[in-house]
């Protein structure tokens, strides 16, 4: 693979290239609004988010840390959890998507407004369900504790949002639809779906008896599986080929795994209740789902190492902040998918179910893979739209290694402990109060680990905002050579 | 939150949800079939490098760290 030198690829002059430049240029432009708003958001929710991780995390080791009635550790965690997956993730997807989609469909972003709108209905909404969990109204329904009345708002905000993408396939100027438009596609078509059987069917119109719990775990498992991670995949599919500048290993590959993930994934959220008094064969089809999600996490997987692996490939992965963070979160969008299918048989559940594996395979998701991911994403299109240079290589450097070591040392720890009480809960030797105090050390080790991310985002954060600073200095550089 | 007493409620929920894995069902293999019909699958080679244009092209790299 060709890899000319910043200046000369700066010098370049190609009138082809300076026609469609503009057309490139008019469509970030366009995008420029939403796309920051929807980062800024994200970011700052991140930030606060981990911050209630944290105190969360201290609470085990330290319970009489911030002893005030709105952050005991139930609803500190629960606030963790929520502004995590709905302020995060949810505005870093719609940001991404949004770009991604107008980008692949060289497509204008028209009325940009609406997105806008729904955005600010998206974080007020948000912020208002923020403050009931503090004030202890919260459901008790996990991914669902914001109390009912903020599902409408939240479903209009993001028909408003989410149609966008849609929009943007709809009027798009190219006959083909790159794999990552499928996956985006499909993320805005599942979500309403989902959102909408399981509020009706756990909050406004309750199922009697476990039917409520099946539908909570199809819902909490799918809004990752079938939301987040499709657009964390269509991401890597965009971002890993485009930054080297080479095809994807394999599109016949890219395009099984689509269908196989739309196949499977969706019957695999049974797993989270083995055990429990739900039908056999219901759970059985639950494993068999996890076990076959084996196959889209294979392709995939095969598809990013051929496409990585080279002489060259390394030192440009290394040297570009979009693919050092994206395939960190490729590897371990692997890692912990194999993870899921093994904590899904029988035997291997019997260990990990209610201990801290689970904790930890849920932030190797959500944090090591999906949000690595997108960290990734950001650091490609800001400065395309900002029009300026990230201002500081050594915050990217640190942002880096904190999030990197932070979050691999919390899924280690997480995973060694979650396994030894497993087999201490399984064993019944020790007394409960034993196997509670024989966890302090890991519970350190925790907060540790959740310390550094926590530290890494604030780096991250603090650098977008400096970054879009109305009187930051406009700095040219590499990122923005192809300009 | 309090159950819902009519059992007949309940016979069209499930015949609701039923309704809306078929439309699930068919809008799967709507797509399928609509991305075959369309050439989608034609020219596998040639489709994954959509993501390449003349301003950024194939053979570039197109993101470095800051200096």
């Amino acid at each position: 693979m060709s890899s000319p030198s910043v200046q000369n690829i700066l010098s370049r002059h190609n009138p082809l290239a300076e026609g469609n430049l503009s057309r490139v240029a008019q469509i970030d432009r366009s995008l420029r609004s939403p796309v920051v708003f929807f980062t800024v958001m994200a970011a700052l929710w991140l930030v606060i988010g981990s911050i209630f991780g944290v105190i969360s995390a201290i609470k085990l080791h330290v319970p009489e840390f911030l002893n005030i009635e709105a952050l005991t550790f139930g609803r500190s965690r629960t606030l963790h959890l929520n502004m995590v997956a709905y302020g995060w993730s949810f505005n870093a997807i719609f940001a991404v998507s949004i770009w991604l989609m107008h980008r692949l469909s060289r497509a204008e972003l028209r009325n940009g407004w609406v997105p806008i709108l729904g955005g600010i209905g998206w974080n007020l909404t948000l912020v208002y369900g923020m403050f009931a969990i503090a004030d202890g109204q919260m459901t008790g329904v996990e991914w669902l504790e914001m109390p009912r009345e903020v599902a409408p708002v939240l479903g209009l905000c993001f028909l408003l949002i989410g149609l966008w993408s849609v929009v943007a396939f709809s009027r798009r100027q190219t006959t083909h639809v790159y794999v990552s438009q499928w996956y985006i596609l499909a993320a805005m078509f599942w979500l309403p779906i989902l959102y909408l059987v399981a509020q009706m069917m756990i909050l406004w119109f309750p199922a009697r008896g476990t039917v409520q719990a099946i539908t909570n775990w199809w819902f909490g498992h799918n809004a990752i599986g079938l939301f987040l991670t499709p657009v964390g995949v269509a991401s890597m599919y965009y971002f890993i080929p485009k930054v080297l500048g080479r095809p994807i290993h394999s599109y016949y590959l890219s395009v099984v795994g689509f269908w196989t993930f739309a196949l499977f994934y969706n019957w695999a959220g049974i797993h989270h209740l083995l055990g429990g008094p739900v039908p056999v064969w219901l759970q059985s089809a639950g494993i068999v789902a996890s076990v076959m999600m084996v196959i889209p996490v294979l392709v995939t997987a095969i598809n990013f190492h051929y496409t990585t692996t080279s002489s060259q490939a390394w030192g440009v992965i290394w040297g570009s902040p979009t693919l050092r963070f994206t395939v960190f979160g490729a590897m371990n969008y692997t890692l912990s998918s194999f993870a899921g299918s093994l904590m899904a048989l029988r035997d291997v559940n019997a260990v990990t179910h209610f201990t801290n594996f689970t904790i930890g395979h849920a932030h190797h998701g959500m944090h090591a893979s999906l949000t690595m991911a997108l960290f990734g994403a950001f650091y490609f299109i800001l400065p395309r739209l900002a029009q300026r240079e990230w201002p500081s290589a050594a915050l990217i450097h640190l942002h880096f290694w904190l999030c990197a070591i932070g979050t691999i040392g919390y899924v280690v720890v997480m995973s060694i402990h979650g396994w030894m009480q497993g087999m201490q809960w399984n064993a019944a030797v020790m007394t409960p109060a034993q196997i509670a105090a024989a966890a302090e050390p890991w519970n350190y080790a925790r907060t540790i680990c959740g310390s550094l991310m926590t530290l890494g985002h604030i780096v991250f954060c603090v650098h977008v905002l400096w970054m879009l600073a109305p009187r930051a200095e406009k700095r040219q550089g590499p990122t923005l050579f192809a300009r | 939150m309090s159950p819902v007493p009519a059992e007949s409620f309940w016979d069209l929920s499930l015949l609701g949800i039923f309704l809306l894995g078929l439309v699930f069902l068919g809008t799967a293999i709507w797509a399928l079939s609509w991305s075959r019909r369309s050439g989608q699958f034609d020219d596998l080679e040639r489709d994954s490098r959509a993501i390449f244009d003349a301003d950024e092209p194939e053979g570039v790299v197109q993101d470095r760290f800051p200096q």
